[in-house]
């Protein structure tokens, strides 16, 4: 092979890019016209480069991308866990069930002040309060509350029974994980349901119980207790199902008010 | 994305649902990038989902001087390089079809292109590279990233990227020297 033919293939990479410099490629183009065994080289290299941009990549459907999902939010929540843990290194058994009773303690105390928020007497408020203060029935339809008062009951229910099913037993995982791939379904249509700004906090716990959802249809019968403690770890970080007992409570109000005249109030 | 920087600052803060907008942006095009890197769909999902693991990790690292994509990108062929998502399982994914030869070589390329036995073959040249000529080749080729901006990458010298290209591209000729009899010389 001739000196000027080697340079020629050396630039043919680069040539096919368009990353030559001007003056290379004139060089370049010159000897293309002149060197009937460069020229097939090259247009060879070019073809051969064609095909292998035909190289495809098969799609993944949208079961494997929720999957996806599942296992990243799976694992982001064990890291968070394991970084927590390593940073209180004096976090041992017999603290753990103190705090837990002082949680325990503080859950309950809690509740009975929500309680008594939520359940209290109706105070004849000022016209101004009133407009100010903001109930489901102020963004949602009925048919919309009710929607979403049944998706949070349905997922209530089928978390509480994940975490009964002790031990785990593969035909009753199966047939909540199909329910569970429903009610992800369900989630996406009741989340543009609650495009409403004022919807923010029940979409986000949508899109929260979506996440738990997903851990569920992933959820592997063999893998058993540690599944369960993983997803318990989850509800317990974002305090699930206090926040769906807090947004049920919230819209079965509305819904189903103790007298006609709260409802005509709040809407 | 509406606004990057805005998500970004979402995952900082805590909403866990802003992760998963970036999750959804970007998952599909950093799954094609590390399909092409490992070759196949079970290390290509690994990869993937590390480079998210890594990117929240790192994410208030992130300076914005480039974009998200490029980021995510970046990460996923230096772990890539580095062996964390190399390759577990292209030794069973490789189809079986990479041994036959096509029955007319003079066939129509375009043709040749769409057949299964010529994707097999060129996912079977593809992993026949180094990982540093994969990496160079699958982001000058397909990501269409400029010579200078696969250096940046992958932290190695524009002369250096220039070398890997052109051994990854003769190797990959040769590898697919059934398609044109006159390039594997």
């Amino acid at each position: 092979m001739k000196l000027s033919c080697r340079k020629h293939r050396k630039l043919s990479v680069m040539a096919a890019y368009h990353d030559l410099p001007a003056k290379d490629r004139e060089w370049f183009e010159r000897h293309l016209s002149e060197c009937d065994d460069c020229r097939t080289a090259y247009e060879g290299m070019q073809e051969t480069l064609g095909a292998l941009s035909a190289f495809e990549v098969p799609e993944r459907d949208y079961t494997r991308r929720a999957q996806s999902w599942a296992s990243i939010s799976a694992r982001l929540q064990e890291t968070q866990a394991a970084s927590r843990r390593r940073s209180v290194p004096l976090w041992r058994p017999s603290y753990r069930i103190a705090a837990a009773s002082m949680a325990a303690l503080l859950f309950l105390a809690l509740g009975i002040a929500i309680g008594r928020y939520v359940f209290r007497e109706p105070v004849a408020a000022p016209a101004a309060d009133h407009a100010s203060s903001v109930t489901p029935g102020d963004s949602l339809s009925t048919l919309q509350a009710e929607h979403a008062s049944e998706y949070l009951d349905r997922s209530k229910v089928l978390i509480l029974g994940i975490m009964n099913n002790n031990p785990v037993s593969p035909a009753s995982l199966q047939r909540q994980q199909k329910v569970s791939r429903e009610l992800i379904a369900e989630a996406r249509l009741l989340q543009e349901e609650l495009s409403d700004p004022r919807q923010a906090r029940l979409r986000v716990l949508v899109a929260q119980l979506e996440d738990i959802l997903s851990q569920i249809a992933n959820m592997d019968a063999e893998k058993g207790i540690s599944g369960v403690e993983v997803l318990r770890s989850g509800l317990d970080e974002g305090a699930i199902l206090f926040k769906i007992n807090v947004e049920q409570m919230q819209l079965d109000d509305w819904l189903y008010p103790s007298n006609e005249g709260d409802k005509t109030q709040g809407s | 994305m509406a606004d990057e920087s805005a998500v970004i600052k979402r995952v900082l803060e805590g909403d866990p649902s802003a992760f998963r907008e970036i999750v959804d942006q970007h998952g599909e095009t950093l799954y094609r990038l590390a399909f092409r890197l490992t070759g196949n769909a079970r290390d290509a999902e690994d990869l993937s989902q590390e480079v998210f693991i890594r990117a929240y990790q790192a994410l208030k690292d992130f300076r914005g001087e480039a974009k998200l994509s490029s980021w995510l990108h970046r990460i996923a062929v230096n772990m890539f390089l580095d062996g964390e998502g190399r390759l577990k399982h292209s030794t069973m994914a490789l189809d079986d079809r990479a041994g036959e030869e096509p029955a007319d070589t003079a066939a129509d390329p375009g043709q040749l292109a769409s057949s299964s036995v010529l994707q097999a073959h060129i996912r079977k040249a593809l992993l026949a590279l180094s990982p540093k000529e994969r990496a160079v080749f699958v982001l000058r080729h397909y990501q269409e990233l400029s010579l200078r901006e696969v250096g940046e990458a992958l932290s190695i010298r524009p002369g250096t990227v220039k070398a890997l290209l052109f051994r990854a591209v003769r190797k990959m000729q040769k590898g697919l020297s059934f398609y044109r009899k006159d390039v594997a010389e």
